[in-house]
């Protein structure tokens, strides 16, 4: 990755925290310039791997709070 | 005919006005992002299980007592309350996980494998030994950043307001997480999926 700057506007643009003028000309900037498509393209990569790594609490773990919820009726 | 989905802020109404089913689907529909996020922060499944527990006993507290005002917004608000438990926890521990001990229980543990075939828990083994090098070398400020903006869906000004820096720094965290988590991916060669 290079300059923080550049980095902060792709990192905002990734999560939808730019303006609609902004977001067109990082779009732009994305499909034109091979170096920040890569940029953009290591941190979609670095937060699909976070997702594929969600994982689920054990079962018991729900039906313990489903039966406090349930004692409060 | 299918039946229409209900979004949470119409669950939650509805388990307010006291149908416990629409707990249980909004604990389905998020258990999964919620105990990851606490998972990722605490690195041991046991306390993990604990404060995600400890997270839905505030929750139903909140709404059965009519107190919940956080409308449309109910997964961030479970997370900050689940976020706000690992604080109090490490606090009360006086120390934050910055290194993690070996012999802890990581993450990888967590993960169920049983219905896999075999090449598919050859390359889920791979990741998971992937992520329990991300989990540990990872500093806690900038797991942090990344639980609260990806998990939370918090904006990088409510992450600012809520752990007291600068929008900047929590950009700069979120730099830096980033770097150190290609770091390790690169390291062990994980090819990701494009």
């Amino acid at each position: 990755m290079y300059e923080s700057s550049t980095t902060h506007d792709l990192i905002l643009y990734y999560f939808n925290e730019v303006e609609l003028s902004d977001t067109v000309l990082i779009q732009h900037e994305i499909d034109c310039n091979p170096e920040t498509e890569e940029s953009y393209q290591e941190i979609v990569q670095v937060m699909d791997h976070i997702d594929q790594c969600m994982v689920n609490p054990s079962s018991s773990v729900i039906k313990n709070i489903l039966n406090y919820s349930h004692s409060l009726k | 005919m299918q039946q229409p989905v209900l979004n949470d802020r119409e669950l939650v109404e509805m388990y307010q006005q006291g149908n416990e089913d629409c707990l249980t689907v909004l604990i389905e529909r998020h258990q999964k992002r919620i105990f990851s996020a606490i998972l990722f922060l605490v690195n041991n499944r046991e306390l993990a299980e604990d404060i995600f527990q400890d997270t839905f006993v505030k929750v139903i507290n909140t709404l059965k007592k009519g107190s919940y005002n956080e409308e449309g917004k109910f997964l961030p608000w479970v997370l900050r309350i689940s976020h706000n438990l690992v604080i109090d926890h490490f606090r009360r521990n006086q120390r934050m996980p910055m290194v993690h001990d070996k012999e802890d229980y990581s993450i990888i543990e967590s993960l169920q494998l049983m219905d896999d075939n075999v090449q598919d828990k050859i390359v889920k083994e791979q990741i998971y030994k992937e992520v329990r090098l991300l989990v540990e070398e990872l500093p806690y400020e900038q797991k942090e950043v990344i639980i609260l903006r990806h998990f939370a869906d918090m904006s990088f000004k409510e992450i600012a307001d809520a752990t007291g820096v600068s929008i900047n720094t929590s950009l700069g965290r979120m730099r830096y997480a980033l770097i150190n988590l290609r770091k390790v991916i690169e390291k062990k060669k994980l090819v990701l999926a494009a």
